[in-house]
């Protein structure tokens, strides 16, 4: 079901945040939708049932084996957010990662990854032949990046290296 | 990512946002901020969440194009809180200096 998103719609998602917040978001979605842009479009190349498929998520999940994300950085500069990225195996599980990420509640994907990144219930519509497949690899980065050259420039064509050489046909984006 | 030869879908509580920064397909939800794919431990729920914004890759027609995904949250939104361990870095740096929460409204970020 197509459609427009209404004013109503928009405050709703609002509601869990502070006044500032609040103001801040709607501020900047009015400034960026005066920009005019060219769209880029691929279109589905096979049915949904035979694509390989990969997630990423802006939530700043990392495997526990990992390196973090750059906490330290950004509260020395606030302006500043780590714009790097981490590689999270298909079968990896709530007890494998952290969420370091300052703007979000992180017992919500430390209790359930799949909140975030729901690799799980991935792994379920492969079963179910939905999908054809979850990729071997999906992608954490996180997502306080005020300007975001370097996550554009480095981070983002290394997942996408990464996801032809794993044969990944199409990509669900899951924001916080 | 689009332009490199992968067709990509954006779920999204702010889709009007999404699609305003040029997203290819957003799949809207009108679910709180923090929780796209539904509760904690609701498997079922996200399940049929992630299907429906998966299907999006096949059901969008045009570029830009926004598909509501026909869940509804069963509390009321307002009553749905984050919490923080600490308060941002940022929102800690406005508090004490509010003539900057002005720039960053407009976007303009220092280097």
């Amino acid at each position: 079901m197509s459609g427009r998103w209404t004013d109503d719609d928009r405050e709703a998602a609002l509601l869990g945040l502070d006044v500032a917040t609040r103001r801040l978001v709607r501020s900047w979605a009015e400034r960026d939708a005066a920009q005019v842009r060219e769209i880029p479009w691929t279109p589905l190349a096979k049915p949904l049932r035979e694509c390989t498929i990969a997630l990423v998520s802006s939530s700043g999940i990392a495997r526990r084996d990992d390196r973090p994300f750059d906490q330290e950085g950004e509260r020395r500069n606030p302006w500043w957010g780590d714009p790097s990225f981490r590689v999270i195996p298909r079968e990896t599980t709530t007890a494998d990662v952290r969420v370091w990420h300052l703007h979000v509640d992180p017992s919500l994907a430390e209790s359930d990854l799949d909140c975030a990144l729901p690799l799980a219930r991935l792994r379920e519509l492969e079963a179910a032949g939905e999908i054809g497949a979850s990729a071997p690899s999906h992608y954490s980065f996180m997502g306080y990046i005020l300007k975001p050259r370097e996550l554009l420039e480095r981070s983002v064509p290394a997942m996408i290296a990464r996801m032809r050489a794993e044969g990944v046909d199409a990509v669900l984006l899951v924001p916080v | 990512m689009e332009t490199a030869g992968l067709s990509t879908v954006s779920l999204s509580t702010l889709p009007d946002f999404t699609q305003s920064v040029g997203a290819p397909r957003v799949a809207g939800i009108r679910f709180p901020m923090g929780r796209p794919l539904g509760s904690p431990g609701d498997a079922d729920g996200q399940r049929a969440v992630l299907a429906a914004a998966l299907r999006v890759l096949e059901t969008a027609r045009a570029p830009g194009e926004l598909v509501r995904l026909p869940f509804q949250w069963p509390e009321p939104l307002e009553s749905v809180r984050n919490e923080l361990p600490e308060p941002t870095p940022i929102g800690q740096l406005v508090r004490k200096r509010p003539w900057l929460y002005l720039r960053f409204l407009k976007g303009d970020i220092p280097d």
